[in-house]
Formats: C-alpha cells, structure tokens, sequence
C-alpha cells in the first residue's frame, strides 16, 4: 500500500509540476489543484497508513489512527479551495484586462 | 483576577485578536470612507499601544500562551519572547503612518482597503507571535491572501476613473499579481510538504518540541532520519526564502512592490522581513546551539545573501523609476539581512535586528515619498515642495544608502563588524558595493528630478498635509535610531541572547520536559 | 563641552540660518559670526596646545559598535581646525559678493556652515569611525556645494562625479578603519596612535593600508582618482576656494599626517605614498600649464601641491613631514587667495578663459597686484611663504636621494615640478593682466569689485608676506604643536627665510629660471598637447556610467525575462534538488517497517486516478474539458482518505471538489475554451520527473519508518477533556481551533478579495457567456425541492460533527450549494430579490461569533479558545451535551456559508452589493 501511496504522490507532482510550467494562467491553475492534491495526500501520510479505524471513539474502543494529519489536511483542503478560488477570479480579471476591447460589446 | 492582571495574561493573543475584530467590523459597518477610516485608524492606534506596553515590559523569560488550555506540544502555544514583541513593534509602528498615509484618497483607489489592511496585520502579528510550525502556515497564508488583495487594489480602473494614476507603472497591477500569487501558492505547497516531513519524522509541530528533538538525532545513527530532517529544514528554508526574496527566488518582489499603491508597497515593506524573521527562528528553535544541524544553513545564506546584494545592487543601478529603484534597494536589504543572518553569531542577529527595523520603516517611507514624488514634483507642482521634497528625499537617500549619520549606516557598521573572519572577503565587498549602487542610482533619480527640471511653478498647487506627517515620522524613526542607538541595540542585544540561549526556549515552551 | 560646542556651532548656524532674514549684510554679519565665535573658543586653548597637551572629550554614542562621540583637540586638530573656521570666515564674507543677486546666499551659506561643521568633525575627532562619519557628510556637503547652480548641466555632473568618487573612497576607508580598529584593538585614535607596532604588524596591514589610502586620495585627489576635482570647479568660485584648495581636499592628508605614527614606516608605505604623491606633483604641474581655464590651472595645481604634500608624508622622516605640515598652511593661504582672484576677475568681466583675457592691469591694478603676489608665493618667490615650505621640499629631496630606489629621482621630479609651477604662475598673471589690451570680453570694461569682496584676498595676500619673511613669529608655535601632535618629538629645524649658498637653493633658482624659459617657449608645448588632449575625464565618467546603466539593463533584462514560468522553475528546480539531496544522504530509501498489504481495489483505484491525471495533462488545452478527469481525480482522493480511516476527510474532499468544479465551471464560461499549443521542452518533462519521483521517494521513506507522535495525547483527551467522539472534529474546534480560526478567515478575506477584485467587471456581457438559457421549470422545482432537504443534511451534519464525521465546515459547504442552486434555477433577479442576504454579513458574523467563543473563556480565567461542555437532560430529548465548541463551530458554518456564496455568485457574475 505505502508504494501505491507514494506512487500517487509521485505522479500529482509530476502531474502538478508539468502544467505549472506551462505559460497560460489557467493551466497552472490547473496545475496548482494538482500540487495540493498531492501535498494533501502527503501530509495525510505522514499519519502511516491504517484501514478500518477512523477516528472516532465508540465505547471502550480506543483509536490507534493519528488524527493529526488528518485534521491537518482539512485545514489544508480549506485553504486550498480558498486560493484556487482567489487564482480564478485573478485569471477573470487578468483576461478582462488583456481583452478591454471585449467589453465595448 | 484584576482586570489588569488578566489584560496582561491574555496580552500574546491581543495583537492578532485586534485587527481580525476590527477587519470584520469595517466589513459589517456602512462603506463609507469617514467611517471606515476612523475604525481602522483607531485599531492600528490600539495596536501600537498595546505592543507599545508590551515593549515597555519587555521581560527576561518569554510569555507563553497556550491556547484552549491546553499544554504545548498538543495545543497551539503562542511564544511572546522578545523577538516577537520587537517585530510586532515594528510593524505596529510601519502599520500606523503607513495607514495615515493611505488616508489622502489610496485607500478610495479600490474596495476594502481598510478591511484587508487590518487583515493583512493579523496575519503578520500571528506570524511573529506563533510557536506551532502549522499554525505559522495559517498565518502566512492569512497574510498572502491579504496582501494578494491588497496588491492588486486599486487595479480596477472602473471604480475612479478621475484619479490620475499617482504612479510609474509598467507593468499592470493585475499581471504582477498572478506571478506573486502563484509564487507564492507554491510555496505554501513545499511549506506544507516541509511541515509533513517534520511531522511524519518527528512527530510533532510545535517549534520548540521539533527543536528538542531534532537536539536528540545522532549524527552517526545511519537509519535515523536526520536527512530526511535536513530535507524538511532546507524546503522550509526555500519557502522562507522566497517569501524573503532572496536572489533567486526574488523575480517577484521588485515588479510586485514598484507596481502596487504605494501605501501597500510602503506595508509589505515588512513582508518580505517575515521571510527573514521565520528563517531566524528555524536557525533559533530547529537547529538550535548544541544541534548536529546547527550550521546547516549558514553557507546557504552566506552565499545567496552575497549573490542577493550582488543582483539588487545591479537592478537598482538598471531602475529608472523611483518605486522601481527602491524595490531593488528593498532586495539589497534583504541581501545584506540574510549575509548576517549566515553569520550566526549574537552581534550579527544583533545587527541583522537593527537593520530589519531600520529598513522597514525607511524603506516604506521611501517607497512613499516615491509616490509623493511623482504626484508632486514629477507631474509639476509649487517650489516649495519641490524644495521640501528635495529635502526628505535626501535624508531618506542617506538613510536607505547607509551613509552616516542615519540609522542605514549604523545598521550596516553593526553587520560589518559582525562578518565573521573567514566571510569578509566575499561579504565586505558585497555590502559595500551594494551602498555604492544605491547612491549611484538615488543620485541619479535625485539629480535628474530635483536639480534638471525647473520647478513648474505654475502648476496647482495641490494640499500636501497628512501624507508628509506619516513619511516625516517614519524617516524621524531612522533619525532617532542613529541618535539612540545605544538603548536601541542594547534591546536588542538582550534579544539575539535571549535566541542564542535555545534551552531556554524550549524549557519556557515545555516546562514538563519530555513527553512524549 | 568646548570642543563640542566648536562642533556643534556651524551645525546651529546651518538650522538657524532660517531665520537670518531677507537682508543680506545682516545674513553675512551672522553666518560671519560663526566661525568667529569658534575661533574664539578655540584660542582660549591655545597655550595648552602649544605646551604640547592633549583634551578629549567623550559622548556616548553607540559603544557596542566601539561608535563613541570622542573628541580630541592636540596640535594637528588645532592648527587645521583654525584653518578651516578663518578661511570659511573670509569665504563667508566674499561670497556675499561673488554672488549674484539672484542666486540665494541663504541656501549657499546653510550649506557652507554644514560644509565647516562636518569638516571640523573630522580635525576633532578621536574616535576614527565619528571621524567616518563626519567624512562621509563633508562628500554629502560638498556635492549639495558643487551642485549649486543645479540648472547647469556642468554643475550635476560634477557633483555627481565628486560624490560618487569621494564616497566610493569613503567605502573604503571604512573597511580600512574596521581593519584597523581590530589591529589596534581599539577605534579611539590616542590608542590607536601608541599601538602602531601592532597595527603594522597586523596580517591585514597591506589591506588596510591600501584600504586607507584609497580614502585618503580619493578626497585629496591623488592621481589617477584625481579626475574629479578638476570638474568640481564648477561649484561657485568661493566654494572651490574653501573646499577644493583649502579644506576638503587636504582631509586625505590630513588623515595621512593623523595616522602617521600608527601607519608610517614601512616600505609599503614609503613606496605607495611617496609614489603616487610623485606622480602626483608632476602630472598636476605639466597639466596645469595646458588649461585655459583659470579655475582649471588652479584645479591642477591644487592637484600638484597635493602631490607634493602626499609625497613628504610618504618620506617619513620629521624634516619632511613638517615641511608637509607647513605647506598645507601656505598652500592654503595662497591658493584660496588665488581662487578668489580668479572668482574676481570672472565676476568683473564674466569670463575665466585666459584666450580671452588680457590686459586687465589697466582695469583692476589693485586685484592685478594681489594675484601677483599670490600667484608669486605658488610659484615659490622668495620672501613669500610659498618659497620657504618649498624649500624645505628641496632641501628633503637632497637628503632623501641617497637612500636609493623611489628616492633617486625625487630631486629631478621636484626640479621639473618647480618649472612648471614656475611656468603655470606666470601664465596666470601674465595671459590675465598684460598682454595687449583687454577687449571682446561678455561684460567691458571691466573694473575693481566692491570694496570687501577684495577684504578677503588682500587678508590672505598679507598672510603670504608675513609668514614668508617672519615665519618665526608667525606660523611658528602653530605648526610645532602640530608637528609635535604627529611626530611626538620635533628635531631642531629653522623657518627661516635664508639657509646660506645651497643645494635646494640652487634647485629654487634653476626652477624659476627655467619656468620663464618654459613659459617663453609654450607655444610648441601648447599645439603638442591640444594634439594628444586626453579624452576629457567628465566625458569618460559619463560614458563609463552610461555603460554601467546599459550593463545593468541588460542583466537585469537576462536574468528576469519577464516570464511566469521561470521563477516558477526556479522554485521548483531548487525544491527537487533538495530532494535529492536528502534521498542521496539517506542510507536506504526503505525504512524498518514491512509494507502493508495491497487488495486489488486499490490497486484499481491508483490506475484510474493515474488515467484520469493522464487525460487532465492531455487536455489541459482545452479548458472546460480537463475539468471531468480533475474531478475524477479529486474524487479518488477522496476515495483514498475513506479508504484509510478518514471519513472525516472524505466528505470534506467531497463536498470540496464539487464546490471547486462549480466555481472553476462558472469561471471559465468567460475565458476562452481552448489556449494555443506551446513548445514543450526537456525543463518541462525533467523538472516534474525528477520532483515526482523525489517527492514519491521521500513519502515513502517516511511512511517506512517508525516515529513518536503527539497523536496518542489526543486519543487520550478527545473525549474526555474535549467532549467529543470524533477526535478530528475535536482536534479541529478545540486541540487546534485556533488554526481554525485562521482558516475561515482566510476564506473571509478570500472571499473579500474576490469580491473588490471582481467588483465593477461586468462578467455579464462578456466574450461568451455560454447558455443564457431561460430557467427552466424542472431546474426550479428540483431547487425549490432540495433546498429543505439540503439544509436539513446540512444541519445534521453539524449537530452530529462532534461525535460522527461532519462539522461545521462540510456543513457550511453543503447549505452553501444548496443556496446556490436556487440563484442558478432562477437566474439571478428572483433570487437576489427573495434572498436579501449580505453574504459577506453573513460571513463576517461567523468569524465574530468563532472569536466571541474564544474570548468567552476569558471571563473564566482561560485562555482563549477554552472550551467548556456540560450535560443536560432535558424532557423527551434525554441527555444533552453541549459544549462552546458547537458555538465555535457554528461560527465555522456560518463563515463557510456566507463566504463560499459570496465567491460563487462574484464568480459566476451574479456579484451581490
């Protein structure tokens, strides 16, 4: 399993990596999903990997997951959503700014 | 419990709890500009108050607050040391001129200005005062979405279209935006690669915790993960260093600021010192004194410092515009932090301390009066500011040189002296040559606009007041950093000892001792 | 407090000077008062300095960078100081007329004052970095005095080119200073002057010492960094006879003579200071001969006694550096009478050019007198104070040639030398004031100046006679303090004027003599050096700085192409090479621990999400298209954190990736559906190659290997402590709720950000507002029908987030989706009228009511963020727990709910207020 873990991170890297170089702001945003995809899925290893114990205590049950990457990775997740939201609306504008001759219509 | 022992008890988290407070009142409160002007001006005065006092107390042993009770390092602990309050000090007394200034119609060139000011400070103010490697991550990224706003304020030409642009621009605001804002996402994903190898290593964020264990690593254990520590601390370096702006992660920060409203630019003045000041703590609680990793980063930072001098002292002499020239001066201060950074001794964080304050507030108040300039002098105005401009331009040009007697060349005497031996051949040089640069470019701006134009006196003479007052103060502050010198470093000596001393760091943090 | 106040005067001059009013004899009566105050302060010490006693006086500046404020007054300080404040008296006074009425006095003397007090600062100063600074403010004073006349381009040129000159030497000098201050183990200068041993045997001595004088010549001008002087002369004419002949220029020697006994005395020494001082004298002497400027001749022969001065510090022996002393003081003298004459006869007949000047002895017999005199002491005339300190000159250069080496030719130099100051002295007054009759001059006829502009030049002229013929009594007591304060000792030696039949005064005899045959014979000279003038030094300035600016350009231009992809390389290049680095250090990739077991789902899952990353790069091109393999993606993760224990993270991945495709489907509806192909290089294939793989290494490295975290700390307290079963939920609103917090105001501030970034850009009639369809009635109705029901699970998940996966966070996301459904079946109008929400309000109270939680706790005695929870049973329901961490988390909701709706409407052009 911790191969496959690691192969996914590898290829959201490579994947992340390749549209950040490209030149259009869209396809590096693209790009930048990718990336945190593959930092969350990171950060959530980081924890080890454990099947069928969610962290949730049940009666007399105590819970061997870490939960810390977990909470990590939402935070994470949270703040991620609210960068790639901003980056949209900065290539909005970018391409309103680039195309004025657009708004004449 | 007295109402003054408990402001004292709940004094760390005040700063950031402060301007958050105050950002979502501004957005609830109606959008006009008397008002909103009042709120925010009224904070940031609450702001340089409070760390004003806290200043004032200044004590021997950092104040550690753990938030939600809980003890460090499970819950987030707040580390008011007497690092934290001398940045929060600067900042609070960059943020309230800066503020004053953007009072004369910047903060009208866009919406939300006042809101995302104060945001942008809680972002700040949390980043100085965190001792939790996560939670620095939040603040930063509070800080980047803030100022990410904030840079491109002003950049919707639709909102006043009677405002003159007051600036050199060449490259639209918008543009610089994307570069600085994609820079900085990926930083904020190799931060967060970096925190997960901290934490997938050693098991835990907080600073001091990672420092105890990084304390522990034997260098000759071959399957210890100290590389793997190595890795994070370099990643988290290179995160630091772009947010700093070290050459040559720096492409965004001279297109970025020389473009921005100058209020903005004259605030992220002590943006990139974040990255300085996070790197001083990585040196101070991660590779604290008796670590195996305690040198990791010193060759690093000696040398990219040289070669970050080398290229803002070449940009500045390349610059034209004022704003353009200041930003790459802002670059050799960073150049100049990071070489006494690398020197690692108590003197050179003395002296890196002394320079970060001075170049803070001086270069904001530069990149202000570049602003001032080109409304004032540049597109015609009346003799008198000419000559009164000439005036604060020269004394703010000595001081950013470093040329005696202002505070520049107190700080940078601090950090030649302070150049360890073996360092001098490549660093004396650099500093001095980067002054050299800086006087060739500002005496060439300050000729060609000062001494070649005749004044255009029939020009409107347009009302000067507030925006002089907050660029007078910040240069008084460089004036009075010469003149008290002494008291000044002498705070701050108290401060680099207080870093060179990382036990007792970490014993304030977790006075329990190990557990875990 | 005497020094300080001899210090301190010029400077409260300088800010007083604002108030000195409109009248201009009242101003030069008090800017005159200055320097006559000081001299007054200053005599009453003079018995003690002539006793051979030193004061100190000591401020406290900055002593732990060993910056004190200490003064000293001993002879040297004494005697230069007494220097700078009666010249400045008398400039003070000839300038009120040299200027025009145009020209403000006001700003000239505020700056002159300046000018005094930091050159005073220098002569005072004990302490070598005060003396630093006061050094670096004179180059400040100076180019602000040579810029004067800023509108002449001459004039910004050449301030620009003496200020970054003298301060490029400044820089150095600094370095210098630090070096020796670490040798001598201390920066006060009567430490410094007893531990010369230890300075020269210092291992940086070579660099010091070359540090050092490269200050010192380039402010006295020593060739070849001489270049700037000559192009200072155009500062107002009194400027150039205060600083560029009388003050400024004598620092580098001045602090030649100051660190004489702790620098002095070794070859290197010997050979640098003398040599260039050589070169000196004779290429200022030949050159001065060739202008036709008359502030040009005098500029170079300014130049030329510099040299000479350096060269008899650089000799070292007691003979020539009280020779060196004294002719400081007589070079002053009549150089600065000289330039005032020169200043007069510009003034009277508006010209300096000696191809067009003559004949002036019939205009201005009076002037003429004076400059001959003067310009006779220059050339070294008997009975005048030129000859005697010249002769000691002579006389040195004998006694010194036997030594061998550099010394040999010293008496040859100093013969040609003396020829041609013989030489350039006689074509002064001869081309001026004979030589035809004066005519085609801008203002004619010319005729004597006002009565006390002449005051100045006749005082200085006296001054030559007096201390040429009785230098006894004169100048005597003042240059043996002096000398004392140098050498500790002074040797017998005789200011007078007649040494008997000798060798020096053979040397002074043939040189005037062979200056007339000189200055007969210049016609040839003349033509031979306007057939090889040198490049004028000013052009080549400009030029090299003009290269500079190119080369500056053009690098900067190289290194930042204004492309975004190459700092992001950059960044990305530098992350994979660490990475690298740690996997290149590590032992073994794999750590102690087996890998776990792999089930065939799994396996599945990682290839689709491998084929769906695949298909987002291959259609990264085609915008709305890549959008369906990027939600594959997205929801694969999400599979993945189900997959392994984090429920938790699964609905938030969920609920995440839904919102985000809404959004980026919203977005690009206004962007253009396809972006052109671009070249792909080896960077782009190998950077994500190598950090792919990297990355991959490094995870599962780690994920091999055994670590101590602080996750048990939570299991253990979750419940206990912070009320709550689901331990994310309770490390999310409470173990870290402060990271919370931070979060949702990043979402605020995001969503603030958008919402003035986006405001006034009308998204509505953009490019190609794909689907204006009308709303349909199934749309409405499935809205109108799920929106209860989403509100309900939105609900339900909050309350249950504590205990059960959920929270406010997927809660918020959730109702948000479900409110935005109904904007997008209603299209807007019906919505935004029926739903009159301030979204941002709604946000903004969220944010209020998380920080309110934390600060609750305060009114317990906690820290912020405390939480508290209790049970209650109340009727029917049964057993109730309620904690602050619901309120806190409500505030999440809240902030989710009102944030997100503000980025999907702004974004999707539905903008509220």
């Amino acid at each position: 399993m911790e191969i496959l873990i690691s192969l996914i991170i590898g290829v959201l890297v490579a994947g992340g990596a390749f549209l950040l170089l490209r030149t259009n702001l869209v396809s590096v945003v693209l790009g930048l999903t990718l990336l945190s995809y593959a930092v969350n899925v990171f950060l959530f290893a980081m924890g080890r990997l454990q099947g069928n114990a969610a962290p949730i205590l049940e009666a007399g049950n105590m819970s061997t997951t870490d939960p810390l990457p977990q909470a990590l990775v939402l935070t994470a997740i949270v703040i991620g959503f609210a960068m790639t939201a901003f980056t949209l609306a900065l290539a909005l504008r970018a391409h309103r700014d680039e195309n004025p001759a657009e708004r004449e219509q | 419990m007295s109402f003054v022992a408990s402001a004292i008890t709940h004094a760390p988290v005040a700063p950031i709890l402060l301007p958050l407070l105050a950002g979502c009142v501004l957005l609830m409160v109606s959008d006009h500009v008397r008002t909103q002007r009042t709120i925010s001006l009224f904070s940031c005065l609450l702001q340089l108050m409070l760390v004003a006092l806290l200043l004032a107390n200044i004590g021997e042993s950092a104040q550690i607050y753990r938030l939600g009770n809980w003890a460090p390092p499970f819950g987030i602990a707040l580390v008011l040391d007497r690092l934290a309050v001398v940045m929060l000090f600067t900042a609070a007394m960059l943020a309230m001129p800066v503020l004053i200034y953007a009072c004369n119609g910047d903060d009208e060139e866009g919406r939300y200005f006042h809101p995302l000011f104060q945001f942008q400070l809680v972002g700040i103010y949390g980043a100085f005062l965190t001792g939790d490697l996560f939670n620095l991550f939040v603040f930063f990224e509070i800080l980047l979405i803030a100022s990410y706003g904030l840079l491109l304020h002003g950049s919707n030409a639709t909102i006043n279209p009677h405002t003159p642009s007051k600036h050199h621009v060449t490259d639209s605001r918008v543009t610089v935006g994307i570069q600085y804002v994609v820079l900085n996402l990926i930083g904020s994903a190799l931060f967060l690669l970096a925190a997960g190898i901290f934490y997938g290593v050693a098991g835990t964020l907080n600073f001091a915790d990672i420092g105890r264990f990084v304390a522990t690593l034997d260098i000759n254990d071959t399957n210890a993960a100290t590389p793997l520590l190595v890795g994070a601390t370099l990643l988290l370096a290179l995160v630091f260093g772009l947010k700093a702006a070290i050459v040559p992660l720096h492409f965004w920060l001279p297109r970025s600021y020389s473009a921005a409203n100058a209020s903005v630019a004259a605030l992220f003045a002590i943006m990139s010192k974040i990255g300085i000041y996070a790197l001083l703590r990585l040196q101070t609680t991660v590779l604290a004194s008796d670590s195996v990793l305690h040198d990791l980063l010193n060759p690093w930072l000696l040398g990219f410092g040289v070669l970050t001098l080398a290229i803002g002292a070449i940009g500045a002499i390349a610059a034209t515009a004022l704003a353009e020239i200041v930003a790459y001066l802002m670059i050799i201060s960073i150049g100049t932090l990071t070489v006494a950074l690398g020197s690692g001794s108590v003197a050179s964080i003395t002296a890196l301390l002394f320079y970060l304050v001075h170049s803070t507030w001086i270069g904001a108040a530069m990149f202000l009066l570049a602003a001032q300039i080109n409304q004032h002098v540049l597109s015609g105005g009346a003799p008198q500011h000419k000559r009164l401009f000439a005036i604060l331009f020269l004394i703010g040009a000595i001081a950013v040189i470093g040329m005696p007697p202002l505070s520049g060349f107190i700080g940078k005497l601090l950090i030649l002296q302070s150049t360890p031996m073996d360092a001098r051949v490549a660093v004396w040089p650099a500093l001095l040559l980067g002054s050299l640069a800086a006087l060739i470019a500002l005496t060439r701006f300050g000729i060609s606009v000062f001494w070649k134009n005749e004044p255009i006196s029939a020009g409107t003479t347009q009302p000067l007041h507030v925006t002089l007052y907050a660029i007078g103060a910040l240069l008084v502050l460089g004036i009075a950093m010469s003149i008290g010198a002494a008291p000044v470093v002498a705070v701050l000596d108290a401060t680099a000892q207080q870093l060179a001393e990382a036990h007792r760091y970490v014993g304030s943090v977790l006075p329990t001792g190990a557990l875990h | 407090m005497l020094l300080l106040g001899v210090l301190l005067l010029p400077f409260v001059g300088a800010a007083l000077s604002a108030f000195f009013g409109s009248d201009r004899d009242r101003r030069v009566l008090l800017t005159a008062s200055v320097p006559l105050l000081a001299i007054a302060l200053l005599m009453r010490e003079r018995i003690n300095v002539f006793v051979g006693n030193v004061s100190y006086e000591s401020y406290r500046w900055l002593p732990q960078a060993n910056l004190e404020f200490s003064l000293r007054l001993d002879g040297l300080s004494f005697l230069f100081a007494l220097l700078i404040l009666a010249i400045g008296l008398l400039v003070i006074v000839y300038a009120r007329y040299y200027l025009s009425e145009k020209d403000s006095l006001r700003k000239l003397y505020a700056q002159l004052l300046l000018f005094m007090g930091s050159m005073l600062g220098i002569v005072l100063s004990n302490n070598i970095l005060v003396m630093l600074v006061f050094w670096e403010l004179t180059s400040i004073t100076s180019f602000l005095l040579v810029g004067y006349w800023q509108h002449r381009t001459d004039a910004r040129h050449g301030a620009r080119m003496a200020l970054i000159t003298t301060a490029a030497g400044g820089l150095a000098l600094l370095a210098g200073f630090l070096l020796l201050g670490e040798a001598a183990q201390s920066y006060e200068l009567d430490a410094i002057l007893l531990s010369g041993d230890s300075v020269r045997n210092s291992p940086h001595y070579s660099l010091m010492l070359s540090l050092i004088l490269l200050g010192a010549f380039t402010k006295s001008a020593q060739f070849p960094l001489h270049f700037w002087l000559p192009n200072a002369m155009a500062a107002p004419t009194p400027v150039s006879a205060y600083l560029h002949s009388a003050t400024m220029v004598k620092a580098g020697i001045f602090l030649l003579a100051r660190l004489h006994p702790a620098l002095s005395g070794t070859d290197f020494w010997f050979n640098a200071v003398t040599g260039i001082g050589m070169l000196t004298l004779l290429y200022g002497a030949v050159v001065a001969l060739m202008q036709y400027d008359l502030k040009g001749l005098l500029a170079f022969s300014t130049i030329s006694h510099l040299g000479l001065i350096t060269l008899l510090l650089g000799l070292g022996t007691p003979f020539a550096t009280i020779a060196a002393l004294f002719h400081i003081v007589n070079h002053a003298i009549f150089k600065a009478s000289l330039f005032m004459a020169a200043g007069i006869i510009e003034h009277e007949t508006g010209t300096r050019d000696m191809r067009r000047l003559r004949g002036l002895w019939r205009h201005m017999p009076h002037t003429g007198a004076l400059a001959m005199v003067a310009a006779a002491s220059m050339a070294g005339v008997p009975l005048l104070n030129g000859f005697i300190s010249k002769e000691m000159f002579f006389t040195q250069a004998v006694e010194i040639q036997p030594y061998g080496g550099l010394a040999t030719i010293i008496p040859i130099v100093a013969i040609i030398a003396g020829v041609f100051s013989v030489a350039y002295s006689l074509r002064f007054i001869l081309n001026v004031f004979f030589h035809g009759e004066a005519e085609d001059l801008p203002k004619f006829p010319p005729h004597e100046p006002p009565r006390y502009m002449k005051l100045p030049v006749e005082i200085l002229v006296l001054l030559c006679l007096i201390v040429g013929i009785f230098p006894s009594y004169t100048v005597a007591p003042f240059l043996n303090a002096a000398s004392v304060s140098v050498l500790g000792e002074v040797p017998l030696y005789s200011l007078a004027l007649w040494h008997g039949f000798n060798l020096p005064l053979l040397m002074s005899i043939v040189a005037l003599f062979g200056g007339v045959l000189l200055y007969r014979g210049r016609g040839p000279l003349f033509s031979w050096y306007e057939r090889h003038r040198p490049a004028s030094s000013m052009r080549v300035f400009e030029i090299v700085m003009i290269d500079l600016f190119k080369a500056a350009r053009t690098t900067i231009a190289l290194i930042d192409n204004r492309s975004l992809t190459r700092p992001i390389a950059v960044v990305l290049i530098a992350a994979a090479a660490i990475q690298v680095f740690v996997l290149i250090q590590l032992p073994q990739i794999a750590g102690a621990i087996a890998v776990s077991d792999v089930d065939i789902l799994a396996v599945v899952g990682t290839l689709m999400l491998f084929v769906a990353t695949g298909i987002t790069i291959a259609w990264y091109r085609f915008r709305l298209r890549s959008l369906l393999p990027l939600g594959v993606v997205g929801l694969l993760i999400a599979l993945l954190f189900a997959r392994f224990s984090a429920p938790d993270l699964a609905l938030t991945q969920i609920a995440v990736e839904f919102v985000t495709i809404l959004l980026m489907l919203f977005a690009l509806r206004y962007l253009p559906a396809t972006i052109p192909a671009e070249k792909i290089r080896v960077r782009d294939i190998a950077i994500p190659l190598v950090l792919g793989t990297a990355t991959a290494a490094i995870a599962f490295a780690i994920m091999t290997r055994p670590y101590r975290s602080i996750a048990q700390y939570f299991n253990e307290h979750a419940l206990s402590e912070g009320g709550g079963h689901n331990i994310v939920n309770v490390i999310l609103v409470d173990f870290r709720g402060f990271d919370t917090l931070g979060e949702i105001s990043v979402l605020l501030i995001a969503s603030v950000g958008i919402g003035a970034m986006l405001h006034g850009l009308d998204l509505k009639s953009s490019t190609t507002p794909r689907a204006p369809q009308p709303p349909s009635l199934l749309l409405t109705t499935l809205a109108a029908v799920l929106l209860p029901f989403a509100l309900l699970i939105a609900v339900h998940l909050f309350v249950r987030g504590h205990n059960l996966p959920g929270g406010g966070f997927v809660a918020g996301l959730t109702a948000a989706v479900a409110v935005l459904l109904q904007y997008v079946a209603h299209d807007g109008e019906w919505a935004t009228q029926r739903l009159r929400i301030s979204w941002q309000r709604i946000s903004c109270i969220g944010v209020l009511i998380a920080i309110a939680t934390g600060v609750g706790s305060w009114v317990l005695g906690y820290p912020f963020l405390t939480s508290s929870f209790g049970h209650w049973q109340l009727p029917i329901v049964g057993d109730v727990e309620l904690a602050t961490a619901m309120l806190f988390d409500l505030g999440v909701f809240l902030t989710v709910l009102g944030a997100v709706l503000r980025m999907l409407l702004q974004s999707s052009g539905r903008s509220m207020h």
